[in-house]
């Protein structure tokens, strides 16, 4: 039985994941990496124990980064390389450990002026990639060269660079064609990217994509839904896009990322208070869980205040649709088992792993370093 | 409900059973995977209850929930506690549940041993951790071993074995074996054995069904509660009673059958999916009822009483099966009997299961090693040996004394397929001598994938070769005081046949000093390895016999998995260990010669290649040792005793001395038990010469045949060149 992993780091307000397949292909999604301190968990040491190496190094077939925000960017250029691949030198302290990206996937939002400092690192390798692909460089098809635009190119900066566009099925990544898994790309629309320009608004450029997890059938085991900080007018399109092209099965979630740390911008306008009713169509998409469906919220602990996001009237929504227990917190849930929000998926579906009940019994007995005896 | 069946909630002080401290003490250990709710108590039984927080599958095979509330029932502290999951729509269709009278709640059956095997080991943290376990794998239904019987922890009053049931194949009668241990018999055991030898015996009223939920979780304590309890099934307990009443009196001796007691058998077909036509597996239950179908059917007024003694049935009259609650039910435990598949599946073997295998020779050795090889499953086998059981073989033999007389392969061929696997040919007996089998059987034999030949005899391991040149074939025995065993394997393609491996074998126990004594038997001088058994009857016994028989089939089943042949030699040492020697198979070069087929190992040739160089300009030689077949007429070079000291070594002359000659052929002699021998002479040619013969070697040639006569036996001379080497057979026939 085929064994594939998802997991939500517990970055606070913040988005990290990785996708990992049986075949051991790899998916990060957005980065947030904070200094490691007693209560912060260590995601790039997580990540390194889960990425494949090639000649020693660490790489991901695939990084997405939904949209440049510090919230899904931070500690990208302590811990990812930017550079042609070939120059990597782990012997140099400034390349040691960073992770190696085959093929990256971003939006054209990504040339603006206006990036945080891990933003513009990033921008700076998706040029020297896209530079290769203008010239029409055979290295371009190389890991660690490879680059893939999300929907409209707006500016024209992307000639010749491969893209996906809302609607596309994508099943290959990095050269190779998926086994058992396939994105359904949601968006960006081109609206959504006009407007970010026109307002400033990098969360409204999010991509949006549902993953898929496939058993040897292509039945569908297990459908997640990503859409970085897209809000309830980005939901509505998609909603109403995808059911204008009868794409029903790409609006099917067994597990929902809540949009922007679960802000109350996927159900209305902000503030709540002055626009208190979630929209009907971003109930609707809710509607479209299946059995045992979870929504995830990768967000600092939700109190029952004004804050946003999280917001707590926006968890209530979540809950009313799949019950508190179906409501997964990834502040709270690494507090209670001392892990990332981690789903194995298999032929039974995806199950939502727990603390281990073996650390506190004679199983470990004998395979940790006791303290010393005097 | 909580207050009727668990008692008033209490503080944890109040606990009455040690138990339930260690329980309630590891919970708090758990926190993120076990709520501690309430605890209650009621007439010395602890109750907790919790919740537990569990990993499973968004689609699960049965339907196990994130969180479950569970009841841990501490009856006191030599009991294991019982663990009730609460929820009233839990699924009862999984395996290791407890058959209580009630199906809910569901009664999680945790260990297969009682708490008095499990006391020693028992503890909370780990009795935590299986219940975890329990729900996880169960909701994915992988809890089950594929081979366990089900439910063997169960209330039930005794034991009942039984093969699978086949489909459409409806099983007759149940026989009492011992007191609480019976049997299921089908049609065709039933009229050729049952009948004629009259054991107690249990009709069977049998009902099929394909699907059942939660049915037989519940004990039923009486016929009326069964009939009940199968209503739910769609199966009516009364009818099948009285359809069978009425088929007891179409038959002559019904008087008789109707006294007989009854079981009721339920078997179910287990489907993967509800829309699945294929049945995974079959579960079958067994309600056993003492009192006779006569009694049963009069209580129910199916029956009366006509003419004194004789039962006649009621014309026109309903079974009443709610008068029947004063027969008891008795629930069967039922367990898988062990059948050949089965044997197969518990070892690991269940691809050797049909690997066709002819085993030559069933003595001593050979018949342990076929005990243990088909005890586990492994391979379907033809036997052959032409001797019969005699009392002195009772000392090693797996026969016994009743067998005394019969052909050895019969005496093993009966007590596997009778008396092990009844009705399942695993072994077919040829009690014949495989040195003169007819086209026939050799043809049988030609049919199976290796050859093993266990027979300790050098006559029927050579055959073989003859025979069988493509088939894989091992050849296996002890040494003659049973403190070595040795195995000889050829590999799968057989470039070197047994023969070949042979004489490597007594090569390498002659070059290896820790294996002078292997051959050796003392007060005889006539020592072989293949000498008659009766010979060394006194120096083997059971324990060697038994100890090398285990590791046999271990390193056959080990060759056979591999493709590589090798010689294997296990030698007990003094303090009871047992060394291992392992030998790769050389290669070997072959010459045609007067009939004769003369073979050269690769050790050989290079060592006398490396000696000519080492030598010269100066000619050099030495004495070719090795082994004869005057039979086959085939030759084996293996060994040189290389020019002796006082051997005259020229540019145009070889004289071979003599000097420890002598000795080194007498303990050659020795250590290999005679099979490696002087076979004649070899000489080395200077650089630029040819390996024609010089007028002294033709000298020395002629001289040699004259000696060869009065062997008996062809003479060699061998002339290293260069790069070629001339090989002269002088045959003393001619």
């Amino acid at each position: 039985m085929k064994k594939h992993i998802i997991k939500y780091y517990p970055v606070g307000n913040g988005d990290t994941s990785l996708i990992k397949l049986d075949n051991n292909v790899t998916v990060v999604t957005d980065c947030r990496i904070r200094e490691v301190a007693d209560d912060i968990f260590d995601v790039k040491e997580d990540l390194l124990e889960n990425l494949e190496k090639r000649s020693g190094i660490p790489y991901t077939d695939l990084f997405i980064l939904t949209h440049p925000d510090n919230d899904h960017c931070g500690g990208f250029s302590k811990h990812y390389y930017k550079g042609a691949p070939g120059k990597y030198d782990n012997d140099k302290e400034d390349h040691a450990d960073k992770i190696i990206i085959d093929e990256i996937w971003v939006t054209s939002y990504i040339f603006r002026d206006d990036l945080c400092d891990d933003a513009t690192y990033l921008k700076e390798e998706v040029e020297r990639r896209q530079k290769l692909y203008i010239s029409g460089d055979p290295k371009r098809n190389d890991k660690g060269n490879r680059l893939v635009l999300i929907g409209y190119d707006e500016d024209a900066k992307f000639e010749n660079v491969p893209a996906h566009i809302p609607g596309d099925v994508v099943t290959e990544i990095n050269g190779n064609t998926l086994e058992n898994f396939s994105f359904f790309i949601h968006g960006p629309f081109k609206k959504g990217l006009v407007d970010a320009q026109a307002i400033s608004d990098r969360n409204a450029s999010s991509i949006v994509y549902q993953a898929r997890f496939l058993d040897e059938n292509e039945n569908f085991l297990c459908r997640a839904m990503h859409s970085g900080d897209a809000d309830h007018n980005r939901w509505e399109l998609i909603k109403s896009k995808s059911e204008e092209k009868s794409n029903e099965d790409s609006l099917a979630w067994d597990i929902f990322q809540a949009p922007h740390h679960c802000s109350w911008s996927f159900f209305n306008d902000t503030p709540q208070a002055e626009n208190v009713t979630p929209k009907e169509s971003s109930l609707e998409i809710l509607d479209y869980m299946e059995t045992n469906a979870k929504v995830v919220a990768t967000c600092k602990e939700i109190k029952n205040n004004e804050d946003n996001p999280p917001h707590f009237k926006a968890k209530q929504e979540y809950v009313k649709k799949v019950g508190e227990s179906n409501f997964i917190n990834s502040h709270d849930h690494f507090e209670k088992h001392d892990l990332p929000i981690v789903f194995e998926i298999n032929d039974f579906g995806h199950t939502l792993l727990k603390k281990s009940l073996a650390s506190a019994t004679g199983i470990s007995g004998g395979t940790k370093t006791p303290s010393r005896a005097g | 409900m909580m207050d009727s069946t668990f008692g008033k909630i209490i503080s944890k002080s109040k606990l009455k059973n040690n138990i339930s401290k260690r329980v309630l003490e590891s919970i708090s250990f758990f926190t993120s995977t076990i709520e501690l709710l309430e605890i209650r108590h009621l007439d010395g039984i602890d109750s907790i209850i919790v919740e537990y927080e569990l990993e499973v599958p968004s689609k699960p095979k049965n339907d196990i929930r994130e969180k479950e509330k569970l009841a841990i029932v501490i009856q006191g502290d030599d009991k294991i506690p019982r663990v009730l999951a609460l929820r009233d729509d839990f699924p009862t269709n999984i395996s290791h549940i407890n058959i209580k009278e009630t199906t809910h709640p569901v009664d999680l059956c945790l260990y297969e041993q009682t708490f008095d095997e499990l006391k020693f080991q028992w503890s909370a943290p780990d009795f935590l951790m299986r219940i975890k376990k329990w729900l996880e794998s169960s909701s994915t239904d992988t809890l089950h071993a594929q081979d366990q019987a089900l439910e063997p922890f169960l209330m039930a009053n005794g034991l009942i074995y039984y093969q699978k049931i086949k489909d459409g194949v409806i099983p007759q009668f149940i026989t009492k074996v011992q007191p609480n241990i019976y049997r299921l018999v089908d049609a065709n055991e039933a009229v050729s054995k049952l009948m004629t030898e009259r054991h107690e015996f249990y009709h069977i009223i049998f009902c099929n069904v394909e699907k059942l939920h939660g049915v037989v979780n519940i004990k039923p304590n009486n016929l009326f509660e069964l009939h009940n309890l199968l209503l739910k099934a769609d199966i009516d307990t009364a009818k099948l009673i009285a359809n069978y009443v009425d088929n007891i009196f179409r038959s002559d001796n019904s008087q008789e059958l109707i006294n007989e007691p009854f079981a009721v058998v339920l078997n179910v077909g287990l489907k993967r999916g509800d829309n699945d036509t294929h049945i995974e597996k079959n579960d079958t239950h067994f309600f056993k009822i003492d009192d006779s179908i006569s009694s049963v059917a009069q209580k129910a007024k199916y029956l009366g009483v006509h003419e004194g003694p004789t039962i006649v049935p009621i014309v026109g009259a309903e079974f009443n099966i709610k008068d029947c609650e004063s027969f008891s039910v008795e629930l069967l435990n039922p367990q898988l009997d062990f059948y050949y598949f089965l044997a197969g599946l518990r070892n690991d073997n269940t691809k050797a299961q049909d690997i066709k295998i002819t085993l030559l020779g069933v003595g001593a050795l050979g018949s342990h090693f076929l005990e243990n090889m088909i005890r586990q499953g492994y391979g379907k086998w033809k036997i052959f040996d032409n001797d019969k059981l005699l009392p002195h073989n009772l000392s090693r033999h797996t026969g016994v004394r009743k067998d005394i007389g019969m052909n050895k392969t019969d005496v093993l061929a009966k007590k596997v397929n009778e008396q092990i696997f009844p009705a399942e040919k695993i072994v077919e007996s040829f009690p014949e001598n495989i040195l003169d089998i007819d086209d026939d059987v050799q043809s049988q034999i030609e049919d199976t994938d290796y050859i093993i030949d266990i027979s300790t005899s050098i006559a029927v391991a050579r055959r073989i070769v003859e025979l069988f040149p493509k088939k894989r074939k091992l050849s296996a025995f002890l040494n003659p005081t049973g403190t070595d065993l040795v195995l000889l394997s050829e590999d799968t393609d057989n470039k070197q046949s047994l023969d070949l491996i042979e004489q490597q074998y007594y090569n390498e126990i002659y070059k290896n000093k820790e294996l002078q004594n292997h051959l050796f038997l003392e007060q005889n001088s006539r020592i072989r390895y293949a000498q008659g058994c009766r010979d060394i009857t006194l120096k083997i016994n059971q324990e060697d016999v038994s100890t090398y028989s285990g590791i046999l089939s271990k390193a056959i089943k080990k060759s056979i998995s591999s493709n590589h042949g090798g010689i294997e030699i296990w030698s007990f040492q003094e303090d009871l260990s047992i060394a291992k020697y392992n030998f790769d198979l050389q290669s070997w070069s072959k010459y045609n010669s007067n009939g004769w087929t003369i073979y050269l190992s690769k050790e050989f040739t290079a060592m006398i290649e490396t000696f000519r160089k080492q030598k010269l300009p100066n000619e050099t030689g030495g004495i070719i040792l090795g082994g004869i077949d005057v039979y086959s007429k085939k030759i084996y070079l293996v060994n040189s005793i290389l020019s002796p000291d006082d051997s005259i070594e020229k540019r145009e002359l070889y004289i071979r001395g003599i000097s420890g000659v002598q000795d080194q052929l007498k303990k050659l002699s020795e250590v290999t038990n005679n099979n490696i021998q002087y076979l004649g002479e070899w000489h080395s040619h200077p650089q630029g010469c040819s390996t024609n013969m010089s007028r002294d070697d033709k000298i020395l040639f002629s001289e040699l045949c004259e000696e060869a006569k009065f062997r008996g036996v062809p003479t060699l001379m061998l002339i290293q060149g260069d790069r070629d080497r001339k090989l002269i057979l002088g045959n003393y026939e001619s």
